[in-house]
């Protein structure tokens, strides 16, 4: 059981098979994971990017729930589904916390932590972000609809209320 | 071994002692001297990890319920697409009571048309 803090990877080689292991070592989808390009070559990190996303996707992992995944390089484009920062500042600051010794306390809730995320893991929740997008899409539906329906409305109302007067 | 102390002082005191910084040294070899305020934030240091904790215990619980009770409740008794039928009848009532309104003898697209037509033949 650790603190759900950035846990910071650095891929130096272009293997498939190397960028796996560390992200099985990582136990992605368990912490919060920051992978780090040092790489200065763009097509270079451009692949390592493609792998990484290739074995997210192979893995059946979320990259954003429970905890979010994020690939730090000042090379890479935001072509990707992958979060991508330039630098550290840009990300997410509930995540960085200062470790120390934990008292009984801290330990129960993080007991109750790990315990949560694991529960949340067991949820499909690529099937729930399917369904959510979809919602998205008739919600917008919905709206385009109601909106048509007020501009009719107001406009009946100011005919009749030119033809009374 | 002794165990090294902390050595608390007001804000008052720690100014009154300013610049006998080497000589407070020999008298409390090894204890760590504090001001109030300096004592307190390391005090307070202690909550981080619990603050954090409740928050991000807070964060999946919500998570959870989103995904767990939230969301299949809308599933099961979702009424976006019962709205949106609902709103595409009143769409359809709607138009014809415009064209309606407009179809009137009286109506002002009907008296601009005929003031058009006045003017221009």
């Amino acid at each position: 059981m650790r603190i759900p803090k950035w846990e910071k990877i650095e891929v130096k080689e272009t293997e498939e098979r190397h960028i796996a292991q560390l992200l099985i070592d990582a136990k992605i989808g368990e912490a919060p994971l920051l992978i780090i390009l040092k790489s200065e070559v763009a097509s270079e990190v451009e692949e390592i990017i493609t792998k990484i996303e290739n074995q997210v996707r192979n893995s059946h992992f979320d990259i954003s729930l429970p905890y979010p995944l994020y690939i730090l390089s000042p090379l890479a484009k935001p072509r990707t589904n992958l979060n991508i920062v330039r630098n550290l500042g840009e990300l997410p600051q509930h995540f960085v916390v200062k470790t120390k010794r934990l008292k009984s306390k801290e330990e129960a809730l993080l007991k109750k932590t790990s315990v949560l995320s694991h529960k949340l893991r067991s949820h499909d929740l690529t099937d729930k972000r399917t369904y959510i997008k979809s919602q998205f899409s008739l919600n917008r539906v919905l709206r385009d609809l109601t909106r048509e329906n007020a501009y009719y409305e107001t406009l009946i109302k100011q005919l009749r209320s030119n033809t009374n007067e | 071994m002794s165990e090294k102390k902390k050595l608390t002082l007001t804000q008052e005191k720690m100014k009154e002692l300013a610049g006998f910084e080497e000589v407070l040294d020999l008298f409390f070899d090894g204890q760590k001297i504090l001001s109030a305020q300096e004592a307190r934030t390391h005090k307070d240091d202690t909550f981080e990890i619990y603050s954090f904790l409740e928050k991000e215990n807070s964060r999946l619980q919500q998570l959870d319920n989103l995904f767990s009770q939230q969301m299949r409740t809308h599933e099961f008794y979702g009424q976006t697409s019962d709205l949106c039928e609902q709103q595409s009848m009143k769409l359809d009532q709607n138009k014809n009571l415009l064209v309606e309104e407009l179809s009137k003898e009286d109506s002002p697209l009907q008296k601009n048309l005929t003031e058009l037509f006045n003017k221009t033949f």
